[in-house]
């Protein structure tokens, strides 16, 4: 059956190829893909659905039976006694000893501190910027969870970076080192944040160890790829420079490669920062406190105010962080080409600033302690919004819902159920040899369609393939419209600078936000349920598809453009029949991009009623680990094989006539 | 002989040491490659520099010459065939003691200048004093010094990407004379330059060359700079030498067509000099000046178009020819070969 479906319709495709096909014969094979399908599918509802329940194998008893081992043997088992256990003692006692010190500096003293260093690293705006925004974190009455919050990004940026630096340069030095880390990169990069956590909650059980560690390893792939990029892109020709004048391979570094490598390491730092961020956040739902606690338990009680006031102090933070370490590597890069006399006072000065933050911060750490003898920021001066707040949204409710109601309900009867319904009518080999082809059709080779079948099978063998099926026509669903509302908007900000100077701070924003966040005013205005995950994804997935849109357009040759102008090409002319066929690959790029990242979303929405997964994963992490490794495994299997598809859809499409023509 | 090559090979691929003087290496290129998975960038090449004397190697992209000349330092370890600096075997040495050639005796300057965009000027200059270990005040001394050799002194803190292509390269040449190396090498490093100050820099290095008296390795893809600057000439071609000569030789006498080919268009006056077309000194008396052996004929020509009279050619203050009009033309118009 198989067979047929993926074999009769590819015998009408092959000879088409490799000539270009008259319009007639691709219309023919398109018709002819279209009925194809469209008759598998209709046979496939007429046999039984679904994954066959005698097949599944009850793996999430296997994890449970090993947390109860896990708990039984931890005072005893020389694994835990020597290694696990001291492990999570060290995590608690030092983020202990930070939150310490954190709050001991007062909380003038820390926002002074910390606007004091951004200002020296990044020009005193950025100082200001950080003052403000610190200052409001405050405001909102949220000081001691920004300060855990803070604590914990200190502790996991220094970890990561103190592993993700070494070894990214020793990746970067040796290109075998680099083709064996590749992989397992590419890897940590597909799996979505949240089904980091499950193993660990198995091993630490709750709290701020597995935080921590989550945080740590999701945040060591850009700070590795980075530093491995940046010194890999120095020239030849400065290495060369460097041998002639008999440099050692240590000098060889430290004059050479690491000084013409930092731009890319400070990004990677910046990448780092905001990894760790969009974690922390995310592990309030293992138990650790901060700011993610107060969005999390807010969702969950639906306190939309409350939930507010925890991300616009996240957003607050990441825009922060985000803008300071921008702004000091920008800074950085840029006090290069100074004129030379300016330039050695600057060094002078340069010193001078930082001295004079330095004291400055220990006479605001002193005022704190001494003069306003504040620890924690004073409750009587926060401002509360989540009242005003509340009753706005309740207005708002009143007013939009019956839009909001009409847009959920056509999304359900339109879209998610018709097809999770298709997904869960047909057999299940039907839809994982659908993967397959898909698979085949983007790759032409036996690898990628075998992962795939492999995959969805797993899938239902682990019996999960009911809410796997519910996920996976959200993510549809929500990459659909992210994609088809992306390159529209993508297109006219690459024919209109104007469009493209006004998205851009909002696209920077939107970028910047963590995940957690697109869910609070989201579930303001379409409440709980499927709908408002999918909003949420696809609107956090578009910068990417819009910017990779845009870029691809703006980067087709503009003597391509004219020549097809000269021949008297209409505007939409020109876009179909040049611009967009040659912005393709990087169109794509984006398609993957947006698939990914709708994927993360979707899996977080289980916290508001989306179901699926994230539900399973987040329901696993509280109460049935097991269940939530398996859901984690699914998300896992599910992530592979959507991340290769798409990738290779970008990749191999460019290269089709020449693999067309040797088939 | 300050350096010395004898029979020297470098070939890309598996098991380059097998195409080594094998009659594969004398197929071409690409049948090379086909059957065999390697290309022979430089075969069997011998020659002789003296101490003091600038040697070029001319040929176009992919001769051979760049690899060549980073063979010297061993940039590029030689697959087959023996360097000697000083009578030294370089390839002999060990990491260290070719760290100490390459620190101290043999320096060089690169077509894409090379500079290290995070340095100022003379951080750049000072780099191999750094390399080997000289104190910053010292180093520092030192790079002033070169740069004001080059004529760059009021750019020392200065970073190179405010400075014009030109200066670049200058800079380059400074940080090369620096360590005060025996053997300068020198790979295109004036290609990249627009014409009018490539021919500065020409003269520069002439005058360099002039007053510091080092020996140095010259690669170009430009005959009239190779005829400019060198004492002697390679024409490499497909990693060989195919002719090895004086600018004079090369240009009067090709080793072959494609050298001929190679130096057809070039004028011939810009390249004999007095000493090869003067006659033996035949007793007249009336001379319109003297000039020294060494002068190019395209010097001659105005003073023999403002006198009938023969020019007398002078060395060591003794007579040892005369030039006169009729010899000029003659051997301006005459067929190479």
């Amino acid at each position: 059956m198989q067979e047929r479906l993926g074999g009769s319709p590819r015998a009408a495709a092959l000879p088409g190829r490799p000539v270009a096909a008259p319009g007639q014969h691709a219309w023919a094979r398109r018709a002819a893909w279209v009925l194809g399908l469209g008759a598998a599918v209709a046979l496939g509802l007429r046999l039984a659905g679904g994954f066959p329940e005698r097949w599944v194998v009850d793996l999430a008893r296997s994890f449970n039976a090993f947390q109860d081992w896990v708990i039984t043997n931890q005072r005893t088992h020389p694994v835990f006694r020597y290694g696990l256990v001291p492990l999570k003692d060290l995590v608690n006692g030092s983020f202990d000893a930070i939150v310490r010190l954190l709050s001991r500096m007062t909380w003038f003293g820390l926002i002074a501190t910390l606007s004091l260093i951004s200002g020296a690293a990044a020009g005193w705006r950025k100082g200001v910027l950080a003052a403000v925004g610190f200052g409001s974190m405050a405001l909102l009455g949220l000081w001691p969870e920004s300060v855990e919050t803070l604590a914990l990004m200190v502790m996991a940026v220094v970890a990561a970076l103190a592993v993700g630096i070494p070894l990214g340069i020793v990746a970067g030095r040796r290109p075998v080192v680099d083709r064996l880390l590749r992989p397992v990169l590419d890897g940590m990069q597909t799996i979505p944040a949240f089904s980091y956590l499950v193993p660990l909650v198995l091993l630490f059980s709750i709290g701020t160890t597995t935080a921590l560690i989550a945080t740590i390893v999701f945040a060591l792939p850009p700070a590795i790829r980075l530093t491995s990029l940046g010194v890999r892109l120095v020239s030849r020709g400065a290495i060369e420079v460097a041998e002639s004048f008999g440099s050692t391979r240590r000098q060889l570094l430290w004059k050479v490669q690491l000084p013409l490598a930092k731009p890319h390491i400070m990004l990677g730092v910046n990448q780092t920062i905001m990894m760790a961020l969009g974690m922390v956040v995310i592990a309030a739902s293992v138990g650790f406190r901060g700011l993610g606690r107060v969005v999390y338990n807010a969702l969950q009680r639906r306190d939309v105010g409350e939930a507010l006031a925890g991300g616009i102090a996240i957003v607050v933070l990441a825009v922060v962080l985000d803008r300071v370490t921008m702004g000091w590597s920008e800074r950085d890069r840029r006090q290069r080409g100074v004129g030379s006399p300016r330039l050695g006072r600057w060094t002078l000065s340069r010193r001078a600033v930082w001295a004079a933050a330095v004291a400055g911060a220990v006479l605001a750490v002193v005022v704190g302690r001494e003069v306003l003898r504040q620890q924690d920021f004073p409750t009587t001066w926060a401002l509360s919004i989540s009242e005003p707040v509340n009753r706005a949204v309740a207005w708002l409710t009143l007013h939009v819902s019956d839009v909001t109601e009409a847009m959920t309900g056509s999304m359900i009867r339109f879209g998610l159920d018709p097809l999770r319904d298709l997904l869960l009518g047909v057999p299940w080999w039907m839809v994982a040899g659908g993967a397959a082809l898909a698979a085949w059709k983007v790759s032409r080779r036996p690898g990628l369609p075998i992962l795939a079948f492999t995959c969805v099978a797993g899938v239902g063998l682990v019996g999960m393939w009911e809410i796997s099926m519910d996920t996976l026509s959200q993510v549809v669903v929500a990459v659909a419209s992210s994609v088809v509302l992306a390159i529209p908007i993508g297109v006219w900000s690459a024919w209109d600078d104007r469009v493209r100077r006004a998205l851009r701070p909002i696209l920077d924003a939107m970028q910047t936000m963590p995940q957690f966040v697109y869910l609070v005013p989201v579930v303001a205005l379409f409440g709980v349920g499927r709908v408002p995950g999918v909003i949420a994804a696809l609107v956090y997935a578009l910068p990417p598809g819009i910017r990779l849109t845009d870029t691809g357009i703006r980067q087709v040759p503009r003597e391509t453009v004219e020549a097809a102008l000269a021949f008297g090409s209409t505007r939409w002319q020109v876009l179909t029949k040049v611009q967009l066929p040659l912005a393709r690959p990087s169109i794509l790029l984006g398609v993957n991009q947006t698939v990914m990242m709708v994927l993360s979303v979707v899996i977080i929405a289980g916290l508001v009623g989306g179901g699926g997964l994230g539900y399973e994963v987040i329901q696993g992490l509280s109460h049935d680990p097991g269940r939530g490794m398996v859901a984690g495994i699914c998300i896992l299997l599910l992530a592979i094989v959507i991340d290769r598809i798409t990738q290779m859809m970008g990749r191999v499409r460019g290269a089709a006539p020449a693999a067309g023509a040797s088939v | 002989m300050t350096v010395s090559c004898r029979d020297v090979w470098k070939v890309y691929g598996p098991r380059p040491e097998r195409i080594v003087g094998s009659p594969q290496a004398d197929l071409p290129r690409s049948e090379l490659l086909a059957r065999t998975g390697c290309v022979a960038a430089v075969r069997g090449v011998s020659f002789d520099v003296a101490p003091g004397e600038v040697f070029v190697v001319m040929g176009l992209s992919g001769s051979g010459k760049s690899t060549l000349v980073r063979m010297l330092n061993r940039l590029h370890e030689p697959t087959a065939g023996t360097i000697l600096i000083d009578g030294e075997d370089i390839g002999a040495l060990d990491a260290d003691r070719l760290r100490e050639l390459r620190r101290r005796r043999v320096s060089m300057v690169f077509q894409h200048f090379g500079l290290l965009p995070h340095r100022r000027i003379v951080d750049n200059v000072a780099f191999g004093l750094e390399i080997q270990g000289v104190d910053r005040t010292e180093r520092l001394r030192r790079a002033h010094e070169v740069l004001e050799v080059v004529g760059l002194e009021g750019w020392a803190d200065a970073f190179p990407e405010e400075l014009s292509g030109g200066m670049q390269q200058r800079v380059g040449l400074a940080r090369a004379l620096a360590t005060d190396p025996e053997i300068m090498l020198f790979d295109e490093p004036f290609s990249a330059l627009d014409p009018l100050i490539r021919r500065d820099m020409q003269d520069e290095v002439l005058r360099l060359q002039r007053e510091l008296r080092k020996t140095m390795i010259f690669i170009t893809h430009d005959l009239m700079e190779a005829l400019k600057l060198g004492d002697r000439i390679a024409v490499m071609k497909d990693g060989r030498f195919v002719q090895v000569g004086t600018p004079e030789e090369v240009v009067i006498r090709p080793a072959d067509a494609y050298v001929a080919d190679f130096t057809r268009d070039v004028p011939r006056s810009h390249v004999l000099r007095a000493r090869s077309v003067m006659q033996p000194p035949n007793g007249a008396h009336a001379f319109a000046g003297d000039v020294s052996p060494e002068t190019l004929l395209v010097d001659l020509l105005p003073i023999l178009a403002r006198s009938e009279a023969p020019l007398r050619v002078v060395e060591d203050g003794r007579a040892i020819g005369v030039v006169d009009r009729a010899a000029v033309l003659a051997a301006m118009v005459e067929d190479a070969g």
